[in-house]
């Protein structure tokens, strides 16, 4: 790899440009009710070029690494069609590193047998149980090893290992269908699969309480978002308004995402933390080169960071935050989340529970999404709170908001972070599933709209 | 390279299918009205599906150093694979159906620069506060499909898509206004999708008083595919097989109003046509719904098999992965109105351009819960300002009960809808 790298940058003649290249194996394994619908492995193996002249860039991606050399041409003569107002990355220093993954148990390492018998005592489990007609179970593992070049004497080699499983039972009374599901995965090896019995046994419950819940009463509601649906808030209802790629060519945007501004109350700290080791938004360094780290995005309720690629730095004159992260060779780097969450407050989730009259405990999340200035994310499954207390089931709980008032009306943050991974992924640019892990405590808000 | 892992596998398997796929894809992007990006891609990647002593087995790869241990690995796999009782297609029939515009082949990344620049100085006239995004690609590509029962077929494919948005941030408001298309064949519609986002943005200058209540609802066509989407997971087969569509003992039954869908792989340059599905099967139209009465489920080879009903050619798959069922182009039939009348007939009503959260719900059983982030507050016939913090929800089958009118225009949009703008009579609409 390094002939093939040293070779194409030789021939390169423009402000910046970086090479990377990718190899790895997916084993996966899907069951649909008994039967094993999905078994096998992909090998990829792929590569590209990005070069920046006078502030454009050209990118241009292969999967037969002897296209190397005459990609790196095409991508300065698309540079020099895109080329502007000048080059200006955010300076870093280069980087020499060679990084192994050795986090936990290479899944690799475990023969097909074993993963199918994992992945089938789960399944079996969901499709023993009454009332459930059928269910999904899938496992995937991922081995990735990624090197990059850059121009500027980066060379970086570094290996990706992502371990997962994800469950869903289905109850159907009629036309009334209803699923419980979840997920778990990261990179901590083979052992984050095991040993999920409880958890397995726990979405048998919410399924068996879906199919008989009512829908959910529309309209507004104060909250309790248990800690995973709370972190999807933070990406969804935050984390993607403090990329900086929507804010740096855009005046009136930068203006509304000022440093100093404060979004909510002043026990309200939101991070972004790409060097947490095993979690699924680990990046020890991201695309460019740049180290992941931790940033602050809200420090008690003011904004005081934001997520940037080297270009959106170099532009606002900020430092690189290692988020410039690509799916994988065939795409460009943008800026992404990587580990994002709400960090610890102080009260405990009973007192929480006990000052809520008419409220609703949502858990879990199906998906979420935002515009930027307005969120809407889904509850997985949910419960009424009445007089202070955890009282029956609830379905279809939607709940949205504009993000400007919603983070000022969180009124309680618990004492209970924890972060989560799992098999998905966050979405952007046609870019997706990209692993990010998101978390927080228990939170409540105030005045949610849910429907 | 495919002859050479097909040659293999006849050695190693009982049966064995390659899939092959390489495409040829540039593009160009602006933000914020200034030329960012310029990419080609060639990817190209192989997916070996065995059946070996009757169970499948599956191995895909990008890596032609691996094309050898793909069969090695597909062979493992069938240890542990399902146990299936078909058996690969032999020699099938084409349907004509034109995949290919050579228009789009030699369209290059210069061009796409020259329309985005138009597209940017157009809008920065027009809708002066915003700031364009467009991103415009072409494609092209050709898939190949061979097997041990002696099929071997291929075909050339072309997709053009275009997409401009006009981004226009005011304060603590952010509102995204965006149209495009995506096409078989060479379709440059800069002008069209300009002048809709010029309309738009000045009728989103005023703000709608808050709604809510059951009201009569239009979607656009561009959004209508928030609510098939429901229904193209209760017509998969393979949820009859498994038991869990909640259109499972209603063939024969109306359910879906008074609405006909067809899936139709055989129009000239949609993005979902093809001659043949991805197991080799000829192509077919499959009448899904019928004035409201549900006609057919969707199947491959495998679930025909277990349903004891024949293939709809539905399988349908990337080189890296093992074929699914799924839809080719979704075809509603055509109503007498436009949206033009629609508007203008209604007392009181919303009129919808775009939703956020679509997918999100219990998509299986029907239920929906949109947000909606570009859509407006009709009276007496007239706009009277955009709806901001509303949503839409209810269930897809009982909302199609309530269709009350439909656009004669079939539209194409998204990457495989034809439909019309359609009006319900009533749906659930909450605020705040």
């Amino acid at each position: 790899m390094d002939n093939i790298a040293k070779k194409v940058l030789e021939t390169i003649d423009a402000d910046y440009a970086e090479i990377r290249l990718e190899q790895s194996e997916t084993t996966g394994l899907r069951y649909i009710g008994p039967e094993l619908e999905e078994i096998g492995t992909t090998f990829v193996l792929g590569g590209c070029i990005r070069v920046c002249i006078k502030g454009g860039w050209g990118f241009s991606s292969f999967t037969d690494i002897g296209q190397a050399l005459e990609s790196g041409a095409k991508a300065c003569e698309l540079a020099r069609l895109a080329s502007g107002d000048g080059t200006n990355l955010a300076p870093v220093s280069p980087v020499v590193a060679h990084r192994h993954w050795a986090s936990g148990t290479d899944p690799s390492t475990i023969s097909l047998e074993e993963k199918r018998d994992l992945l089938k005592s789960y399944n079996d489990r969901l499709l023993s149980a009454e009332g459930i007609v059928t269910a999904y179970s899938r496992y995937r593992d991922i081995r990735r090893t990624i090197w990059l070049y850059t121009s500027e004497g980066t060379r970086i080699t570094r290996e990706e290992v992502y371990t997962g499983v994800g469950v869903r039972a289905v109850a159907k009374d009629g036309a009334n269908v209803q699923q419980g599901m979840h997920s778990f995965g990261d990179q901590r090896g083979y052992e984050t699969v095991l040993n999920r019995e409880e958890e397995v046994e726990h979405i048998i419950k919410i399924t068996r309480d879906l199919i008989r819940a009512p829908k959910v009463q529309g309209g507004l509601y104060p909250v309790i978002l248990n800690p995973q649906l709370a972190g999807v808030f933070a990406h969804e209802a935050f984390g993607h308004l403090s990329e900086a790629d929507f804010v740096y060519e855009n005046p009136q945007a930068r203006e509304m995402m000022k440093l100093g501004r404060r979004f909510g109350p002043d026990f309200l700290n939101i991070l972004d933390d790409g060097s947490i080791c095993g979690e699924n938004g680990y990046v020890p360094w991201d695309d460019e080169g740049v180290p992941g780290q931790r940033t602050s995005l809200i420090r008690d309720g003011v904004l005081v960071g934001r997520l940037h690629s080297r270009e959106t730095a170099g532009r606002m004159e900020e430092t690189p935050t290692g988020n410039a992260r690509a799916l994988d060779s065939s795409f460009r780097p943008i800026v992404r989340m990587t580990t994002t969450f709400i960090d610890r407050g102080e009260t405990p989730l009973d007192s929480m529970i006990s000052e809520i009259k008419d409220g609703i405990y949502a858990c879990d999340f199906l998906g979420g999404m935002t515009d930027l200035e307005r969120f809407t994310f889904s509850s997985a499954y949910a419960y009424k709170i009445e007089n202070g207390k955890i009282t029956s089931p609830l379905r279809d709980v939607i709940l949205s908001g504009n993000v400007f008032e919603t983070l000022h009306n969180i009124t309680m943050i618990g004492d209970d972070l924890r972060l989560y991974g799992g098999l998905g992924g966050c979405g952007k640019g046609g870019q997706s599933p990209l692993p990010t892990s998101e978390g927080s405590p228990h939170i409540c808000i105030k005045n949610v709209l849910a429907g | 390279m495919i002859d050479r892992i097909l040659d293999k596998a006849k050695h190693a398997v009982d049966f064995a299918e390659v899939y092959c796929f390489e495409s040829f894809e540039t593009e160009v992007s602006f933000e914020s009205g200034k030329l960012k990006n310029v990419e080609y891609k060639n990817l190209s990647g192989v997916g070996l599906r065995v059946i070996h002593n009757g169970a499948i087995g599956f191995s895909s790869s990008t890596d032609p150093n691996r094309f050898d241990d793909m069969v090695e690995y597909a062979r493992e796999s069938a240890k542990f694979g399902k146990k299936v009782d078909f058996e690969f297609p032999g020699k099938s029939g084409f349907q004509p159906v034109a995949t290919f515009d050579s228009a789009v082949e030699e369209f290059t990344s210069a061009e796409a620069v020259e329309e985005g620049k138009r597209a940017v100085s157009a809008l920065r006239e027009l809708v002066p506060k915003g700031l364009t995004d467009v991103d415009i690609s072409a494609s092209h590509g050709t898939v190949r499909l061979a097997n041990t029962s002696g099929l071997d077929v291929s075909y050339r494919v072309t997709d053009f898509s275009h997409s401009i948005v006009s981004v226009i941030v005011d304060g603590d408001s952010i509102l995204w206004i965006g149209d495009g298309g995506n096409y078989g064949n060479l379709t440059v519609r800069t002008d069209d999708y300009v002048r809709k986002i010029a309309d738009l943005a000045k009728k989103a200058r005023k703000k709608a008083p808050h709604t809510a209540g059951n009201l009569p609802v239009i979607f656009v066509a561009e959004e209508l595919h928030n609510l098939l989407e429901s229904i193209e997971m209760g017509i998969d087969g393979k949820r009859l097989v498994k038991g869990d569509s909640p259109l499972i003992g209603r063939e024969g039954e109306r359910v879906l109003g008074t609405v006909t869908l067809v899936d139709d792989p055989l129009i000239d340059f949609a993005t979902g046509s093809r001659p043949f599905d991805d197991e080799g099967v000829t192509s077919r139209k499959n009448v899904l719904f019928e004035n409201g009465v549900f006609r057919s489920f969707l199947f491959d080879i495998d679930t025909a098999a277990k349903a004891g009903r024949t293939t709809t050619a539905s399988a349908e798959r990337d080189a890296l992965s093992m074929p699914s069922i799924e839809s080719s182009n979704i075809v509603m039939s055509p109503g007498t109105s436009s949206l033009e009348k629609m508007i203008g007939d209604l007392d009181e009503g919303v009129v919808v351009y775009g939703v956020l959260g679509g997918g999100q719900s219990n998509l299986l059983a029907g239920d929906f819960a949109l947000n909606i982030m570009l859509g407006f507050l009709i009276r007496k016939g007239e706009f009277a300002g955009r709806l901001t913090d509303t949503m839409i929800s209810g269930n897809v089958y009982k909302s199609f009960d309530t269709l009350a009118a439909a656009g004669s225009e079939i539209k194409s949009v998204g990457s495989q809808y034809h439909v019309p703008d359609v009006l319900f009579s009533n749906l659930s609409i909450s605020s705040r």
